[in-house]
């Protein structure tokens, strides 16, 4: 174990606690951030908007693969591609963002995904393995900063989806046992 | 006037990044970047200011830096491939030791490109550039380490000294009632981690997560004050 450094002088020992802030939770970094006098909303938009703008970066997404962008390139409307997928605009939107726990997602929910937007199966299967993400344009709307929720399970979403139709709600939940 | 060329931070410049590298920063998602981002400027926002004090010098970093911006370069290096994050020296999913080391780095370049006259400031940290004007490299390990180079030899201000004691005595008195906090203060005082404490005082490494938390509850009221200061 290192000793203490001989420099230690009055403004380390004031200070040196700031040096350990791991694991903290979001909100308690914020407020110590907000004690420091910084402008916490405005760092987290604008940092937001730079990790865009990096994991837009060619070698960093090879495949610029986005379910509902590839949707929209193949010309179908959200509702339209709800309806091929036999899911329902707030499940793909859920999938489009990886708010769904990959493991949980049925294989035939997989395959019918691959088959409407006409790629391999490989390409939602990595997609949908990153990690969430906000939704796009969607940062800082609302006056209170962005809380990403957990990722949710497939059939927990389904069960809690409320424009889904009782039909392809019976439907989906029924892949639970296959 | 800092003359050193400073990249526009939408102009991504793409190296070979490892393929654990890639994994690892594709599963961290948006929340958990922003809580390690936080924690990356109170880290970088520390270091300037201990540089601003122990200098005496303005309270800005040269060309416009910002202890954000320093952490934002370093983040753009590690998606880039600029600065190869070595899994067996810092293991784990957590980008954030490596960043440290390389906030380190870019601040101490940040202060000897000021000493170089302003010219190497945001270059490729092995990259620096004589009085002369003759760019040579330095290795990567002598970076890491010069960081103490900034600090002053100067004597310290009489005026700052008094402040920063009577803010230490205000901080022992904010947790007198707790020993065990006034131990885990002296010792990150002393530059100890919070495992390395754990050890010292023969705690569980939750306890000592706890009482960082509280530590931490007690003195932010005073951190707007001392910060105005500095």
């Amino acid at each position: 174990m290192k000793s203490p450094k001989n420099e230690r002088d009055d403004f380390d020992k004031a200070t040196g606690w700031l040096d350990h802030t791991e694991g903290l939770s979001l909100e308690e970094l914020r407020e110590l951030r907000r004690a420091m006098g910084h402008d916490v909303k405005g760092s987290e938009k604008r940092f937001l908007s730079f990790l865009k703008t990096l994991r837009n970066a060619p070698e960093m997404n090879p495949s610029s693969f986005g379910i509902l962008s590839r949707a929209q390139e193949l010309g179908l409307s959200i509702v339209n591609f709800a309806n091929l997928t036999e899911l329902s605009v707030a499940l793909v939107t859920k999938l489009d963002r990886r708010l769904i726990e990959f493991a949980s997602i049925p294989r035939e929910v997989l395959k019918k995904l691959s088959e409407v937007l006409k790629v391999s199966a490989v390409e939602p299967e990595t997609y949908l393995q990153r990690g969430a993400a906000f939704a796009i344009g969607a940062e800082y709307k609302a006056d209170e900063a962005p809380v990403l929720p957990e990722k949710q399970d497939f059939f927990e979403a389904v069960l809690s989806d409320k424009t889904i139709s009782e039909e392809r709600r019976a439907y989906l939940l029924g892949l639970r046992s296959k | 006037m800092n003359k050193a060329p400073q990249r526009n931070e939408s102009e991504i410049v793409m190296k070979e990044v490892a393929a654990e590298t890639k994994r690892i920063i594709a599963s961290i998602n948006d929340e958990q970047w922003l809580a390690y981002y936080h924690e990356l400027v109170i880290y970088a926002e520390r270091k300037c200011r201990r540089l601003y004090w122990k200098t005496d010098g303005p309270h800005a970093l040269p060309g416009g830096n910002t202890p954000e911006t320093v952490v934002r370069e370093a983040i753009k290096r590690l998606f880039e491939g600029r600065r190869t994050w070595n899994h067996d020296r810092y293991p784990g999913e957590n980008p954030v030791l490596f960043l440290k080391s390389l906030i380190d780095s870019l601040v101490s370049d940040l202060v000897r490109g000021e000493e170089h006259k302003r010219t190497a400031f945001l270059e490729d940290e092995r990259k620096r550039t004589s009085s002369e004007g003759e760019t040579y490299e330095v290795p990567l390990s002598a970076v890491a380490d010069d960081i103490a180079g900034f600090r002053s030899t100067e004597p310290d201000n009489p005026e700052k000294e008094i402040f920063f004691r009577e803010m230490l005595k205000r901080m022992h008195e904010t947790i007198a009632d707790r020993p065990d906090l006034v131990a885990y203060f002296g010792y990150s005082g002393d530059g100890y981690s919070p495992a390395e404490i754990s050890v010292l005082m023969k705690l569980g490494i939750e306890k000592v997560y706890q009482l960082r938390k509280l530590l931490i509850a007690r003195l932010t009221p005073l951190v707007e004050e001392l910060l105005r200061k500095i």
